[in-house]
């Protein structure tokens, strides 16, 4: 293929753009240098207009699809509500059923079970404890880290360990502290989103 | 008309769950999406569902939208992809005869059903790359973004494609 074949062809694939009018100004420049003298383009050109004509023509919309866009938006929806978010997380919605269900389980694990020494309680059950008071923590997502350390540093608690893949925080607060810890828990915080109390 | 700045501010609320957001953005993009779906994959009912796969993923990854392409470069990206898998699955390309409707000139719908049973022998991809270039008036650059494939592979496979029209449009005729 000589030199004249190679930029012959390279313009030809220009061709299709030229006529819906998106080449730039550097690939317009050469293609229109190069029809002054290549007849076979100049007829190519004319084809492609029409061609793309035709094109734009064929198919038209059936009247019917703003009632399937609808319909289609409609399910959509309602998949939404059923699906969690692909990066592990669940939606707003999700974490508040979530978290009401992990709530009434607890409540229903306390009422139903044997009462012997349980390993959790809620933060209404009243009693005496040896040793550090430890809670379980879930925060909301979307809370930062900055803001989960502020609110505990205003409760006095401290980090023991986590978050845990399930987004749970251990946290440990002096005995003395405890009235403290329990107002700020359970003061509607909006970043809080479940608490248990653990007994060490 | 819709700025491409609002697409953006569009993806941003949806980023952050805002459904109403996605609504509008669904509505905005549904036709163009029925369009181009359409011209790749199979029949109507598969189309609406890889729309809805698209907008699935538009809710999923609108916070990794980062805004280096366009808003409409980056959705029939994904519509494309999806696409793609659709027809893999279901191994089938459009449909050929779209059929008469009342009050066409013969003649012009005869070449227009012609001309949508010649599309429907290219492969989804060089569909993909005729129907971004003519109906969407995409560039050869923004379609590559779109593809994910170099600018020169968009130009053969376009090359390639008109080439194959007119070779079955002569073996029609003959």
């Amino acid at each position: 293929m000589t030199v004249q074949d190679r930029e012959h062809l390279s313009v030809q694939l220009l061709i299709p753009w030229y006529v819906t009018g998106t080449l730039d100004e550097q690939d317009m420049q050469r293609l229109e240098e190069h029809l002054r003298d290549c007849e076979q383009c100049r007829r190519e050109i004319d084809c492609e207009f029409d061609f793309a004509r035709r094109y734009v023509d064929a198919s038209p919309v059936p009247d019917d699809n703003e009632q399937r866009m609808e319909e289609g938006l409609g399910q959509l929806m309602n998949q939404l509500e059923k699906a969690p978010r692909p990066d592990g997380t669940i939606n707003r919605r999700g974490w508040l059923t979530l978290a009401a269900s992990l709530l009434i389980a607890v409540i229903a694990s306390v009422w139903f079970l044997p009462r012997e020494e349980a390993q959790y309680r809620t933060l209404t059950t009243a009693g005496e404890e040896n040793g550090k008071l430890v809670f379980q923590v879930m925060f909301a997502p979307g809370t930062s880290e900055r803001q989960v350390r502020q609110l505990l540093l205003d409760s006095g608690a401290r980090i023991v360990s986590g978050p845990s893949p399930q987004g749970v925080y251990r946290v440990a607060v002096p005995e003395e502290s405890h009235k403290k810890v329990v107002t700020a828990f359970l003061n509607d915080r909006p970043e809080i989103l479940l608490v248990e109390r653990e007994v060490q | 008309m819709i700025t491409v700045s609002e697409e953006r501010q569009l993806l941003t609320r949806i980023a952050a769950e805002d459904r109403a957001a996605l609504s509008a953005l669904y509505r905005l993009y549904f036709h163009r999406l029925e369009r181009f779906v359409g011209r790749i994959a199979a029949d109507r009912g598969m189309v609406e569902d890889i729309i809805n796969e698209v907008f699935f993923v538009i809710w999923q990854k609108a916070g990794s939208f980062q805004g280096r392409s366009s808003p409409s470069t980056w959705i029939l990206g994904i519509a494309y992809r999806k696409a793609l898998k659709a027809v893999a699955r279901e191994q089938r390309f459009a449909p050929l005869d779209p059929g008469l409707s009342s009050g066409e000139r013969a003649e012009s719908l005869a070449e227009e059903r012609d001309l949508e049973r010649l599309l429907g022998r290219l492969s989804p991809e060089q569909r993909a790359v005729m129907e971004l270039t003519y109906f969407f008036g995409y560039s050869y650059r923004e379609i590559g973004e779109i593809l994910e494939c170099p600018e020169n592979t968009v130009k053969t496979r376009m090359f390639h494609a008109r080439r194959s029209l007119r070779e079955h449009a002569r073996e029609d005729l003959s």
